[in-house]
């Protein structure tokens, strides 16, 4: 590092005012309007929640579709996600493999471990159930490809 | 070896064309793909958000691949893998090698072009500095971690808000890795607004727009980089470095058509896609020779890799079975506020044609506009149009054939000033 | 506790300490080469021009005149018999100006002084003409036809490989730290086992001060001076015929536009002397200054086609000489090395051995010396046929793993097992070009990688770039290594 290095760490995200993120959008509203962005298919609505006095959901608005009312719906009380990561396979090689539905964004990195945790024979065929009720979440962890593909 | 036809590359774009050449009538077909596996890109894109349109379903890459595996297998397409090819001329003659066959080439009547792309490499940026260990591309960073199962390092600066780089933000650090922040040069960010929410707002990791590295330091591995804000001309300005640790530097700064063997056969190619300009069936400039995917541009979702690659196996069909086209092309310009158009000219103007786009900017409420040297022939509104989201419009037969001049431009007109 | 003794050490594997050794082993002698990275040329070797300059640069009468001119005479036979592409590609120094013409003039009789052959200078209408992407507004040049290019760092790595075929040895990772006369020689010890050695050769580039020191040598004190570099791509390549230089100045030669000899382009490099004898980064000022420079040369420079960028240290010593001596009997120095030192290393090397012998090494031929090296690498300029009856016998070299260069995996693991092996992804890249290409490793490196980790028999994650605290990954991320 050269000695005249200036070493700062970084704001929180939101209250630096270079950072562009959703959150900042987020803290800019009073509490009673969220925006967020639906993540449930790429076109990425922006979506604008209107919240009731006891913070469940009024109104949605900027959605092109139904499952974004849902997903505002969820967003606001319990975060929901698709986990895909990989999974090692007996031989060392890495196995794609999903959650078979999303799971609480709360409960990710629960489930990472108990992936991370196991050894799937490379006989493993793409949809195979691979963990069931990962986390307890009730979702399937499933193969998103052949074992023998993983080569 | 001859063939009728010899697909290069074994990607999305080159399955997808296989099984459309194949189902247009023709059977002898060979697709030659490097990897031990087909699939290209997507066996490494173990995330979702793939066949959305294609397949209405929401697919990881290697499910996504797996689907056109299966149509390859169903039509009993032949797929050499392990097989690099390394030499392509204007005849249409294809060398390549492998380890069983050794160098062979292989005479084909046509010949698809769907050699995918490559990243940007920190050399080609001219970041200032050390050259340590610790420094990498994202989808290189992205074959460690989910082809090989190996993490780069713990401490990341992710330099590129593409979606590559998003991507691999979250995957680090489901990993274990802390992603530090993600940089953006541009005042916006190139990847889908999901993956934003998904990648780093659901781990609290920044995105700083206007900034950029600027300096890497550390002798054998990466220590440090400094981080510095840029102005409206994307320079650096002086007293915003801030130093970041780390030990590792993903870079997502773009995507490079492979297009090596394009220039062998004597195609020139467009400063503005960095591929060869091809018409609506994906021919390019030699007859029989067609490209299409991310040689052709670097598209944002494989759901279009497969649409184009379909277009180009129905020409590259339709060439074969010596089905000549008439009409006199008719040129598709990039206007203002476009940066390019696929394709970039039109033969037949009797069926529909779906120009694909990318805008210069960031633009709202404006409208797409083709126009011919007279009068405006086409417009839509849209609310949002970015460069990192690659648009379309559809030209009915009417239209073309209406089009006066030999030259369609295709521009943005803002509502507001 | 009896020590392994060697009739000669060498120290510092740079081309200079390579081809000494190679020399050295032309003999019935032990010889050990030392260096103290995790490969050879890992110093100034590994990022300099590459120049094989004529000879018309230096001062008459110099130590650097004469070695240049008895080098670039040398070079194209050594290059043949370590298997080195060697491009005799003529060089140009070109001038904008009348006080240009007056220099590129008195370089011109220097040359001839120095024994320099073939020179001529050229009017504008014959310099437009055998170099077209040279800018119009240049008026004459200083053309030297017996200038050419050769990969550096290729060279060192072969010539050391021959050295070892001969019998030598390389300790690699060890720095010399004490050295201590003994009645019979010197003892040498750092980070290595101590050996002794008869006679010891300096050749440490810009740490030989240091070096020289340890025996109590303080005659002379040399000074880093830092040179940054880009290189474009392989397309590049075939812009200009010749190696163009400015006509140097009171500030220097400047910055020189080169094809290379393996077919990209070089631009650099700058000069400014920088503190740490290991400040090999490279700077915003410089590149900017290099292109700048460069585009004054050659106005449709591709500024765009760059696809890398890096910097050396130049060992500049202060008696405006090369300073290769004998300080103390038995030891040679062979210090600040600086241009024209690559060309001049050939010449070096026999003067280094010639020196040896004055201090009573006996130099008594080998009947079994070979000074024939196969080339490492360059299996993509084979024909067809030649590389299919190689294919034949051996499979993996019809496995392509770095697309860019087209390097198989046959030639990869060459670089693991011929002398001197690579112990890391940069060796292999430094020997057969794997991850040099334009995409630099972004496609090959995991590949290369597992090539490296197989033959060398190490678990994937300790794979290094260099050596030592350059890891290329951190850990497995889960399940147990195949």
């Amino acid at each position: 590092m050269p000695e005249n290095a200036k070493k700062i760490s970084f704001a929180k995200c939101g209250e630096d005012s270079t950072c562009g993120t959703s959150r900042e959008r987020e803290a800019a509203y009073s509490g009673s309007k969220k925006e967020m962005t639906c993540v449930v298919c790429p076109t990425g609505c922006v979506l604008t929640i209107t919240l009731n006095a006891d913070k469940s959901v009024k109104s949605v608005t900027g959605n092109a579709c139904g499952r974004g009312v849902i997903y505002a719906e969820n967003e606001c009380v319990r975060p929901m996600r698709t986990l895909t990561t990989t999974a090692a396979l007996a031989n060392g090689r890495m196995l794609p493999v999903r959650t078979d539905r999303a799971v609480p964004r709360d409960t990710l990195i629960d489930c990472m471990r108990e992936i991370n945790r196991k050894i799937v024979a490379p006989t493993a065929k793409i949809y195979d159930i691979i963990i069931e009720n990962v986390a307890d979440t009730g979702a399937n962890v499933v193969a998103a490809a052949n074992g023998s593909d993983c080569a | 070896m001859k063939k009728q036809l010899v697909i290069i590359g074994g990607g999305p774009a080159g399955m997808a064309a296989a099984v459309a050449v194949r189902d247009h009538g023709i059977e002898d077909i060979l697709i030659l793909e490097r990897a031990a596996h087909p699939g290209g890109i997507l066996r490494q894109c173990i995330h979702s958000g793939f066949g959305l349109h294609k397949f209405k379903e929401e697919l990881t890459g290697p499910e996504y691949a797996w689907k056109y595996e299966q149509m390859i297998a169903e039509r009993g397409i032949e797929l050499m893998t392990g097989t690099m090819v390394i030499g392509l001329t204007q005849e249409k003659v294809v060398t390549a090698v492998n380890p069983a066959l050794g160098v062979f080439t292989v005479e084909a009547q046509a010949v698809i072009l769907a050699m995918g792309c490559r990243e940007r490499p920190r050399g080609a940026l001219n970041i200032p500095g050390t050259r340590p260990a610790g420094i990498l591309t994202a989808g290189t960073a992205q074959k460690f971690v989910n082809i090989d199962g190996y993490l780069p390092g713990k401490r990341v600066v992710i330099l590129g808000s593409g979606d590559i780089g998003l991507i691999m933000a979250r995957r680090m650090t489901l990993e274990g890795a802390k992603v530090e922040m993600v940089c953006e040069l541009l005042p916006y960010s190139g990847g889908l607004a999901r993956n934003i929410e998904q990648c780093l707002n659901d781990f609290g990791i920044p995105l700083l727009l206007s900034h950029t590295v600027t300096e890497i330091h550390g002798d054998r591995n990466l220590q440090t980089v400094t981080v510095s804000q840029v102005n409206t001309n994307r320079k650096p300005i002086p007293g915003t470095e801030r130093l970041v640790e780390c030990d590792t530097l993903l870079l997502s700064v773009g995507l490079i058509p492979e297009n090596e063997l394009t220039a062998m056969a004597g195609l020139t190619l467009e400063s503005t896609t960095g591929g060869t300009a091809v018409d609506e069936r994906r021919e390019t400039a030699i007859p029989g020779i067609f490209a299409c995917g991310n040689v052709l541009h670097v598209h944002d979702l494989v759901d279009f890799v497969s649409d184009e690659a379909e277009l180009a196996g129905h020409g590259a069909a339709a060439y074969i079975q010596g089905k000549a086209r008439k009409g006199r092309p008719l040129i598709v310009a990039a206007g203002t506020g476009v940066r390019y158009t696929v394709p970039r000219h039109v033969i037949e103007r009797s069926k529909p044609v779906k120009i694909y786009f990318r805008v210069t900017d960031v633009f709202r409420d404006a409208s797409v506009v083709v126009r011919d040297s007279r009068a405006v022939l086409f417009s839509q509104k849209k609310s949002r149009l970015a460069p990192g989201e690659m648009e379309s419009v559809t030209l009915a037969p009417e239209l073309l054939k209406r089009a006066s001049g030999d030259i369609l431009t295709v521009m943005l007109e803002v509502q507001n000033a | 506790m009896k020590l392994k003794m060697y009739d000669v050490a060498v120290i510092g594997a740079g081309v200079v300490g390579a081809l000494t050794a190679r020399e050295l082993s032309r003999y019935s002698l032990s010889v050990c080469l030392i260096e103290k990275g995790n490969d050879v040329a890992g110093g100034a070797t590994r990022a300099n021009s590459g120049i094989v300059h004529a000879g018309f640069d230096a001062e008459t009468g110099t130590l650097k005149a004469r070695l240049n001119v008895k080098g670039a005479r040398l070079m194209p036979a050594l290059a043949a018999e370590l298997g080195v592409h060697y491009r005799q590609n003529g060089s140009l120094v070109v001038g904008y100006n009348a006080a240009d013409r007056t220099e590129i003039q008195t370089l011109y009789e220097r040359g001839l002084a120095n024994g320099v052959e073939n020179l001529a200078i050229l009017d504008i209408e014959l310099l437009q003409k055998i170099e077209p992407a040279l800018s119009k507004k240049a008026i004459c040049a200083l053309y030297a036809p017996t200038a050419g290019v050769i990969c550096p760092f290729g060279l060192a790595i072969a010539a050391t490989g021959n050295a070892m075929d001969n019998g030598a040895d390389c300790l690699l990772n060890y720095e010399v730290t004490e050295l201590l006369r003994e009645a019979d020689g010197f003892r040498i010890s750092g980070s290595g086992a101590p050996i002794s050695a008869r006679f010891v050769v300096n050749a440490a580039g810009v740490f030989s001060d240091k070096i020289a020191r340890l025996i109590g040598d303080d005659s002379f004190r040399l000074r880093p001076r830092r040179g940054e570099y880009m290189l474009l791509d392989k397309v590049c390549g075939n812009l200009l015929n010749h190696t163009v230089f400015f006509t140097p100045d009171e500030k220097g030669k400047g910055v020189l536009v080169s094809p290379t000899a393996d077919g990209n382009l070089l631009l650099g490099p700058t000069s400014s002397f920088v503190t740490g004898k290991s400040d090999t980064a490279t700077t915003a000022e410089g590149l900017e200054q290099i292109l700048a420079e460069a585009y004054r040369q050659v106005p449709e420079l591709p500024a765009g086609k760059v696809i890398t960028s890096f910097a050396g240290l130049r060992a500049v010593g202060d008696t405006g000489d090369f300073i290769i001596n004998s300080p103390v009997p038995g030891f040679v120095n062979a210090a600040g090395i600086e241009s024209p030192g690559l060309t001049a290393s050939p010449a070096i090397a026999r003067y280094i051995v010639n020196l040896l012998a004055e201090n009573g090494l006996a130099l008594r031929e080998k009947p079994d010396f070979n000074p024939i090296r196969p080339a490492l690498g360059g299996f993509r300029e084979k024909t067809a046929e030649e590389q299919n009856a190689v294919i034949r016998v051996n499979p993996r070299y019809g496995n392509v793993i770095c697309r860019c260069e087209q390097v198989s995996e046959g030639e990869i693991l060459e670089a693991l097992t011929r002398n001197p092996i690579a112990h890391d992804t940069d060796g292999i890249k430094r020997r057969v070009r794997a991850g040099m290409g334009r995409c630099q490793g972004e496609f090959c490196l995991p590949s290369v990688a597992a090539v490296l980790a197989e033959e060398l028999g190490i678990p994937f994650e300790a794979v290094t770039k260099s050596g030592a605290g350059s890891k290329v990954n951190l850990r497995r991320t889960k399940g147990n290594a195949d």
